[in-house]
Parts: C-alpha cells; structure tokens; sequence
C-alpha cells in the first residue's frame, strides 16, 4: 500500500486513481470534521466534497511542510469556516468580543430542552455544539477536535492570539454549563422514570 | 489572585498555555478556594468530553467518493480544454496579426516607391479594364510575333473603343504615345479598388486577431485558475 506522500505525487502529475485513493483514505475524517463544524449532515457531506476538490485544485502549493492529513485539516475548516459565515438557518445569539453579559452565559436562555434530552453523550455534545455562534464553535472545533494550537486557529481565523483565548474561554464555560445541566435533566428525568416505574 | 481572575485562566491552564507565573499564582489560588476548585472540574470534564468527539468517526454517505471523483474528471477535462483553446486562439491570433501586418508594410511600401500615386488619383476612376488591358495590345505587336500578333488582332478587334479611350486619357494627361502601358506601371498607377482595400482589410484583420488573442487570454485565465494536476 502506498503511502500519503508517494499517493500525493502521483496525483500531481494527473494520476486520477492516485487521488480518490486520498480520498477513500481521509473522507471519514473530513466528513466527520464538517459535521462537528456544521452540526447537519447533509452541509457536512457538501463541505466534505467542497473541500476535496479545493485540495485537488490546490495540489500545486502543497509542499510537504506538514503531512497531507493536516493540510487537508486545515482546508475543511476554511470551507466550513466560510459555510458557517452564510449559515443563517439555525438560531443563535451572537456573542461580541466584549464582555459577556449574564444572559449570554446563562445556557437556560439559549439552550432549548431538546438538545439537553439528547440520551447519548456524542448527541448532547454536538447539540451543544451546534448551539453555540459561528466564531465560538470554530474555535471550539478547531481546538479540542482538530487539535491545532493557538497560532494556528489565530492565524487561520485571521485575528489575534487574545481574540482565540477569549473566545475558547467563553465558549468552554458555556459548553459547561449546558453539559452540566444536561447530566442534571438526564438524571432528573431518570430519576423521574424510577418514581414512575415504582407507581407501576 | 481573585476567583473571577483565575476562572479567566482556567481554559488556557487546561491547554498548557499558561506563562510558569500565571500557573503558579493560579495553583496557589485554587488550593485556598474550593469553589475555583469545582468549577475547573468541571470545565476539565466538559472539555474531555468534546475532545472524546475526536475518537468518534461517522460514516460518509456512499456518494460522497463518487461525487467527488466526477466533480475532478470535470474539472480535469475543462482544464484540459482551455490548454488547448489557449493555445489554438494564440495560435490563429499571432497568424492573423501578421498577415495584417504583412499587407499594411506591403502597401505602405508601394506608397512610397511611387510617389506619383497622388497625382494620378483621377485616373482611378478610370475602369480597371481599360487601365490594364488598354496598353498591352501595342506591347504585344511591338514584339513581332505571330501569336502575338494574332492576340493583338483579336484585342484590337474585340476592343477598339477601349484602347481608344485609353489614348485619349493619355493624351489628356500629356503621356507619351509610344508606350502607354510601361509609363503607367513605371508612374505606379494602381487598379480602381487597392485603395479601398488598403484601408479596411488590414484593420479587419487586426480586430480579428485582436479578438483571437483576447480569447486566448481568457482561456489561459481559466486555465490558470483551475489548475490542480499537471497538464
């Protein structure tokens, strides 16, 4: 089997076969990279093929600096970064870079009770997620499930390092808070069951 | 170190990203505040929790490869298409610039090598007929030969009004009589029309080239523009 490096130079000279071996390859985990991003499986699958074919068209300035698999990590997140710019479907709350007032940060004012209700974690998670402002979530994303550093999430969202702190900062608290609350409901609502169950 | 300062610091110490001061001050704050102490737990299991989201890959829709590989034949087969576009219009551009360029430096140089043209331009609207025609039929006897002479005859025979009217034209002008034709091609008079061509050809050719070159141009663009693989 051929590695990344060797699949990568014969699809720079026009070896077709070469490159959706890439793609057979690494589509789980642009695929999946989209959805934490976008949070609807459909604009995941779009994002995942835009993506593809960004990296296809930009083969030329790939280098070599870094391994295929984190070049292509950062085109998912511009595609779904510029994606999450038009998304206008979902309600949100728009946080600024000042400081947060209570309300924001109270997960009762933005979280509806469907996304805590979610039974499993990756569900909840990603409810949560999906709960959270453009700019927040791709930090969020970007960090904890992409693993860059800081620089790099500054450099890619073109701002500076205090704006990514900040942002990481404030997103965490409120990813908190709901998944607080969430365990606090699954247990109110278990509990709730069993009260249930011992009537019957 | 107050407890709204050190919860600011909680997320950049869970990464690691915190200055060796600022990780101290911190620690020496949470050991004293169990409440500080509860809401890192806290955030620490939450973020463990989105960061077990990476263990977890979903499974694309089937189509997703098929779609992605029909999308880059595509695009393979329109950039292979404006390549050879680029370099047809290229091509057809440069041949047509110089044959424009080639009939303007050929009539410009005729101007030149006759200066006379100017003077003569009232003869232009003399027919061509009886420009050319008119003074070959003395040339031909003059040299004598049977078939030549016949030529003559019959020219002769066929066109007296013309070669007349030519004389008189000569005449008119003060020409000598004794060879008409010769003095007229030497004077650089030219057939009704190469004047009018002279003017709108070459500039019709030089916007056919121009539209050539601007297509190629375009089609190099695209080329340029999505360009993946090698050619």
């Amino acid at each position: 089997m051929l590695n990344d490096e060797e699949l990568v130079a014969q699809s720079k000279v026009g070896n077709l076969e070469a490159f959706s071996e890439l793609v057979e390859r690494y589509q789980k985990l642009v695929y999946t990279i989209a959805y934490r991003f976008l949070g609807d499986y459909e604009d995941a699958c779009d994002a995942a093929q835009e993506a593809f074919v960004r990296a296809f068209t930009r083969l030329h300035t790939f280098k070599g600096d870094c391994s295929f698999k984190t070049w292509l990590c950062h085109i998912v997140a511009n595609v779904c970064r510029d994606e999450l710019r038009r998304y206008k479907r979902h309600p949100q709350v728009f946080w600024d870079d000042g400081p947060v007032a209570e309300t924001d940060l109270n997960p009762q004012f933005i979280l509806p009770e469907e996304a805590l209700a979610a039974k499993e974690d990756e569900i909840l998670l990603q409810n949560l997620l999906n709960c959270l402002p453009p700019e927040f979530r791709a930090v969020v994303v970007m960090r904890d499930i992409q693993g860059f550093s800081y620089e790099e999430i500054a450099s890619q969202l073109g701002c500076s390092l205090g704006t990514v702190k900040s942002r990481l900062n404030r997103a965490r608290k409120y990813l908190k808070e709901g998944y607080l609350r969430a365990r606090e409901f699954a247990s109110g609502a278990g509990v709730a069951a069993a009260g249930k169950g011992e009537e019957i | 170190m107050n407890c709204q300062e050190a919860q600011d610091l909680f997320s950049p110490y869970l990464d690691g990203e915190l200055k060796p001061r600022q990780k101290r001050e911190l620690e020496d704050h949470i050991n004293r505040c169990r409440q500080c102490v509860e809401d890192l737990t806290s955030l620490h299991l939450a973020v463990a929790a989105i960061r077990s989201l990476q263990e977890t890959e979903l499974f694309p829709p089937p189509q997703l490869k098929a779609r992605v590989c029909g999308r880059i034949k595509a695009i393979t087969r329109y950039r292979r298409l404006s390549l050879y576009l680029t370099w047809a219009a290229g091509a057809v551009a440069v041949l047509l610039l110089t044959v424009a360029l080639n009939i303007t430096f050929s009539q410009e140089s005729q101007v030149q090598s006759r200066p006379g043209v100017q003077e003569h331009t009232p003869l232009q609207a003399v027919p061509p007929h009886e420009e050319v025609m008119a003074p070959q039929a003395p040339q031909v006897m003059k040299q004598g030969s049977k078939v030549a002479g016949d030529l003559g005859a019959v020219q002769k025979s066929e066109a007296p009004p013309r070669s007349q009217d030519a004389k008189a034209v000569q005449e008119k002008r003060g020409a000598p009589k004794g060879q008409p034709g010769e003095q007229r091609l030497q004077s650089g008079v030219l057939p009704v029309g190469v004047p009018a061509r002279k003017s709108s050809q070459p500039t019709l050719i030089f916007a056919l080239s121009l539209f050539f070159l601007v297509l190629a141009f375009l089609s190099w663009f695209w080329w340029r523009r999505i360009r993946g693989f090698g050619p």
